[in-house]
């Protein structure tokens, strides 16, 4: 039951959490509110992802929507730590994600629709 | 907008949304089927004893109404958490798998077929209030039916009445979600009967307020061997052939080697990231390992400890598996060697089934961290019953969100000083 402002920060909060565990020489992070969506990108220079992470990422990213599990497990946005570092609880609260990784680094996509 | 389904599921035959029901509502009409063929002259007296007991820790319905109402209690109350599921649109993937089987194996010990409703409906209250779709609490109405015994033992254990008891059922019902997802936050998803931790936490209020008001709950205790040789038998088959299911989809091992390399924390769901084939063999072979564990300690199979596998079966499509469990157990094994417990023994067996709920500790930090949470566990948990008094059936749970939450705040605090002093060369 977050809010859109509580939603975007628990949110980011996870996705710094991965960005920062690349080591990046620098992180950018967009925030845009589109016409129908609020959508988040993490640009992180200097950092090289494999095809096979990246698809790894993109699989969390766009598992089927379960409302059940992002009211109930979403709660745990912005709070892991401890937990291996992977974005299987944005996928949980967003409604699609890509990431592209190339020499120069890395862009990480997500977005959803506004309740 | 997201795909229906997205899983690299190597099954060679997949499960639909429509086969996963048929196969989980047939594994709850397997219990009601055999326990009308059993003794079908005892049903309506069973269920009825067991409806009207106050059904707290530890009440063996096999006890107190026989095999026959035991098990038709059993797959009714999993048949109404997997109907809810279905009917409110809900995806039946881990979560709501883990849900059914954990509700069916309460209904050998705790929930009746009357009793979950209360709790159900409190949650759906909650919904309309809030104005959210009620299957977008659905988890917390399913797994919150640990306090079924507040319900029973205000209605027949104080004998104020049916209304009384479902007012007391709405009241938790109505505050179980957002208590639910803060203590989730104080384990990190470690603890994966987080429900447990939830409800035990609320159990300590409702008996202090009952204590306050004048009205102490006198624990009462049900315990049978009498059907142990025949569920020995029951179960084993039982789990075994959600592991040939399993073999049959996948036509061989499936993801497995992928799957035992989770570390389990919540949400961890099987289902969506290996198919229905790997979950289902790994779901067998987690039966498998909590029925050979009371087979090996001489334990008793009766409904508390069928109970437990049910719900280590359930949890194995959202967390559990082979390798992230056994060391759990192992460390619940040492420590009633170690202590003044058997390991045979009611609140020791119990234990060793259900404190598989801190597999997600095993998984993410190894195993020797994982027998050592185990041995903690037991400490707590022989104590943690007494204080809600037996009215929140996910006990071990409750001890296992404390243990977690003991192991993460000093494996947090670890870690960062580590980091700092790795960073300062």
């Amino acid at each position: 039951m977050l809010d859109e402002k509580q939603k975007i920060v628990h949110v980011l909060d996870e996705l710094l959490n991965y960005a920062l565990g690349n080591h990046p020489q620098k992180v950018t992070i967009t925030i845009e509110e589109l016409a129908e969506r609020v959508q988040i990108t993490v640009e992180e220079i200097d950092v090289q992802l494999s095809e096979r992470e990246c698809q790894e990422a993109e699989r969390f990213l766009n598992i089927p929507r379960h409302n059940e599990m992002r009211e109930y497990y979403g709660g745990l946005a912005g709070e892991e730590t401890l937990s291996l570092r992977n974005l299987r609880i944005v996928g949980l609260m967003v409604d699609g994600g890509c990431l592209k990784s190339c020499e120069s680094g890395t862009q990480l996509s997500i977005w959803w629709k506004p309740e | 907008m997201k795909p229906d389904n997205n899983h690299n599921s190597t099954d060679a035959m997949a499960l639909t949304e429509r086969g996963w029901f048929i196969l989980l509502a047939g594994y709850m009409l397997v219990l009601i089927g055999w326990g009308v063929l059993y003794e079908p002259a005892t049903i309506w007296t069973g269920l009825l004893r067991i409806a009207q007991n106050p059904g707290m820790l530890v009440n063996d319905y096999l006890a107190i109404g026989g095999l026959s109402a035991a098990f038709v209690n059993a797959g009714l109350v999993g048949l109404t958490g997997l109907l809810l599921a279905r009917f409110n649109g809900v995806r039946l993937s881990g979560p709501i798998i883990a849900a059914v089987f954990t509700m069916a194996g309460f209904g050998f010990f705790g929930k009746n077929w009357w009793s979950i409703w209360p709790i159900i409906l409190g949650v759906g209250l909650f919904s309309r209030v809030t104005r959210h779709p009620f299957k977008s609490y659905i988890l917390v109405a399913l797994f919150g039916t640990a306090l079924a015994p507040l319900v029973t033992q205000v209605t027949y254990g104080f004998a104020w009445g049916i209304i009384p008891g479902t007012l007391f059922g709405l009241g938790v019902g109505f505050v179980l979600f957002p208590v639910a997802v803060y203590m989730l936050r104080l384990h990190q998803g470690f603890n994966i009967y987080n429900m447990g931790l939830t409800c035990g936490f609320l159990g300590l209020f409702v008996t202090a307020l009952l204590a306050g008001l004048g009205f102490e709950i006198t624990p009462t205790f049900h315990w049978t061997e009498q059907y142990s040789a025949l569920l020995n038998g029951f179960l084993l088959i039982y789990v075994t052939s959600l592991l040939v299911v399993g073999l049959v989809l996948t036509r061989g091992p499936g993801e497995l080697r992928a799957l035992v390399r989770e570390a389990g924390t919540l949400p961890t769901d099987f289902v969506e990231l290996y198919g229905a084939g790997t979950t289902l063999i790994n779901m067998g072979l987690v039966g498998l390992l909590g029925w050979g564990y009371i087979f090996l300690v001489g334990g008793t199979f009766n409904g508390p400890t069928l109970g437990g596998v049910f719900t280590m079966v359930g949890f194995a499509a959202f967390g559990k598996h082979i390798f992230n469990v056994p060391p759990i157990m192992l460390g619940v094994y040492l420590g009633s060697r170690l202590t003044i417990w058997e390991p045979e023994q009611v609140g020791p067996l119990l234990a060793a089934l259900f404190a598989t709920t801190l597999a997600p500790l095993s998984g993410r930090f190894g195993p020797v961290l994982g027998v050592f949470a185990g041995m903690v566990h037991l400490l707590l948990v022989m104590r943690t019953g007494a204080w809600h008094a037996g009215l929140n059936l996910y006990n071990n749970g409750f001890a296992g969100g404390l243990t977690a939450m003991l192991f993460i705040s000093i494996i947090s605090w670890w870690s960062s000083w580590h980091e700092e002093h790795l960073e300062r060369g």
